[in-house]
């Protein structure tokens, strides 16, 4: 396989060019934008991101919370010591303990599911090209050594101003 | 033109060539300021070293003044970054060239959490006190409804919090900067460009990572400031309340908690301004940055005052022992003239300048303000942790103050901890500034390719994209 990097100054040509790829037959599955800052979603007509990001803090909220009320009413329980007839547990500082636990799972967490979403390190780099950071849109996709030339056309075609190439 | 055949104030490309080429380089009195400040940090860690080899850790008194300046600290610099996550949360769009201004007082967190260290030797155990622990003694000496245990209470559970508060401070600094290190990255040259190229992590800018990114500065931003209003409120009661016998109010955390959004804006206005005027910025920052903040500036300055009074009408209508005690400690007895100067420059200086439209509606009255309010802020946390720490280590378990002790004045190793942390503080932004562009790009390139300038009837005005 090959990836292929079309070159676009023009936000709106990079829009038509996916359209371009589409009637090519590739799906919306199959190209990706590189863009330099965020973009509104579907504003290249593609595919909608999916990730599970949100899902991170609460499991680590959920784990921390219950790690913490372990340690706060286990230890207690193992070594119950009743001084003056008091109950052995107190809620005020277990609440400070839970929230503790709770805010170091849900942080820990988000960093843990930022480097999972992100796929940090990602050791096999996609094509790039500096002049992303100009303001240029790179649409870039994999296709079959034999297609390489037919993708290029249709990108050149659309507007691209360069196609790179990546074995 | 812009890119979408406006009139635009600077392209994306102009704004990008422009914060590379000022980023590449140092100016000499940038450089300057970095010796003043690294100089006078030294000192700092000198007078620390001169205080810890003369007065031990034994007394806290000697220390009052390093407390007050890590709560000065976590209050200033610790609290920035919640401008830019709350003006995130809200998408407001006068936002984009204050964020980075904001978040990189991440850095500052690290010095903050190695200043708090020594206070941990500061502050005896919960056990026996009237603490937010509410931990009693075996055999019991205070009465309290359980026997629970918290080992190591309260240092381990607080430094847990300042760390972790530190941690997402740094995450959120880190993360936020990723695609701007990719610049650094494509555009930059020898060691900037190295830096970028780690710091980057392979950012290419596919949708999906900026979906992931996007959703990952939101998280770790609501994280954040729930980590700031905990560390605040902490850090207040246990290494400053509960150390005071009799001082006993429900309301101190949550004025705290103000201040600190107080003066976390009033830091990012104010290095605002000190980098649109001597770094030349004004093509970038406007005159609506500065607006936009007055109005919340004025609004958290007016909440300091109730916040405050609610606490203030509570000790002086109660007339209790007790509360006439604290209230003399505070702030009508050894420390009047400082409570009277923080009041005056908490509340009342800055409420008078931001009163008005004209001043609110410029880029001179709200940096003003914002000075005030530091001043204030360094005044207030002085009265009230010089005042706490003053209090003996046999006191602190009683009732209430039988004796206010007398002032504490500061000596030359407290002026030297004192200033050698502020000018800490500004030298590790410097450093910061150097390897991360002092402005979101980012942000900003969004920014300049959702706003345009158009012309309407006889005049221009401008309209702005609202993805969502």
């Amino acid at each position: 396989m090959v990836q292929i990097l079309g070159l676009f100054k023009q936000a709106e040509v990079a829009a038509n060019a996916t359209e371009a790829l589409q009637q090519a037959g590739y799906t919306n599955q199959q190209f990706e934008l590189l863009t330099d800052h965020p973009y509104p979603d579907g504003a290249f007509g593609e595919r909608v991101t999916k990730h599970r990001l949100y899902v991170f803090p609460f499991i680590g909220a959920l784990l921390g919370f219950s790690v913490a009320l372990l340690l706060t009413t286990a230890t207690q329980a193992a070594y119950p010591m009743v001084t003056g007839g008091k109950p052995i547990l107190g809620l005020p500082p277990m609440i400070i303990i839970a929230y503790e636990g709770t805010m170091l799972g849900a942080i820990l967490f988000t960093v843990l599911g930022i480097f999972f979403e992100s796929r940090i390190p990602n050791f096999k780099a996609g094509i790039y090209d500096p002049r992303i950071t100009e303001g240029y849109i790179g649409i870039t996709l994999d296709c079959a050594t034999e297609r390489v030339n037919a993708v290029e056309q249709v990108l050149r075609r659309a507007g691209a101003e360069d196609v790179l190439t990546k074995e | 033109m812009h890119s979408n055949g406006h009139l635009a104030e600077v392209t994306e490309e102009e704004f990008t060539q422009d914060v590379l080429g000022r980023h590449a380089t140092t100016g000499p009195r940038y450089r300057r300021l970095m010796w003043i400040t690294g100089l006078l940090f030294v000192m700092g860690i000198a007078g620390f070293v001169l205080r810890a080899v003369t007065s031990g850790f034994d007394e806290r008194e000697p220390w009052g003044y390093f407390a007050a300046t890590v709560a000065f600290l976590i209050t200033t610099a610790g609290a920035a970054p919640v401008v830019a996550v709350a003006l995130r949360l809200v998408k407001a769009h006068w936002r984009r060239a204050m964020t980075r201004i904001a978040e990189m007082y991440a850095a500052v967190g690290v010095l903050t959490l190695l200043m708090f260290i020594p206070l941990l030797f500061l502050v005896p155990s919960a056990a026996g006190r009237r603490t937010l622990w509410f931990q009693d003694t075996d055999p019991p000496t205070l009465g309290l409804h359980s026997s629970l245990i918290i080992p190591g209470a309260p240092h381990v559970w607080v430094t847990l919090q300042i760390a972790l508060f530190v941690l997402v401070s740094l995450a959120l600094l880190r993360l936020s900067a990723r695609p701007d290190m990719a610049v650094l990255r494509a555009r930059a040259s020898g060691r900037l460009a190295a830096w970028g190229r780690r710091m980057s992590a392979g950012w290419l800018g596919t949708q999906k990572q900026w979906t992931v990114f996007q959703v990952g500065v939101g998280a770790l931003g609501a994280l954040f400031f729930i980590m700031l209003i905990g560390t605040v409120t902490l850090y207040c009661i246990d290494f400053g309340m509960t150390l005071v016998p009799g001082w006993r109010d429900s309301i101190f955390a949550a004025q705290q908690s103000v201040n600190a959004l107080q003066g976390g804006l009033a830091t990012t206005v104010l290095t605002l301004w000190l980098v649109r005027r001597y770094g030349k910025l004004e093509k970038y920052i406007h005159m609506e940055h500065f607006w936009g903040a007055s109005k919340i500036l004025l609004a958290l300055t007016l909440l300091w005052f109730y916040f405050w009074w609610s606490a203030f009408i509570i000790f002086w209508y109660g007339r209790q022992p007790a509360e006439q005690a604290v209230l003399q400690l505070l702030m009508f007895g050894p420390y009047r003239y400082v409570f009277i100067l923080a009041f005056v420059f908490c509340f009342i200086a800055p409420f008078l300048t931001l009163l008005w439209n004209g001043v609110r509606r410029s880029t001179w009255g709200p940096p003003l303000a914002s000075a005030f309010i530091l001043i204030g802020i360094l005044l207030d946390k002085t009265r009230l942790y010089v005042a706490a720490y003053s209090v003996p280590n046999d006191e602190i378990t009683a009732h209430l103050l039988e004796k206010v002790p007398p002032t504490n004045y500061p000596d030359i190793i407290d002026l030297m901890m004192v200033v050698g942390a502020i000018s800490g503080a500004v030298f590790v932004y410097l450093v910061v500034a150097r390897v991360i562009p002092v402005f979101s790009m980012w942000e900003m390139t969004e920014g300049i390719r959702l706003r345009a300038v158009r012309p309407f009837l006889k005049t221009k005005m401008v309209v702005l994209g609202k993805p969502d």
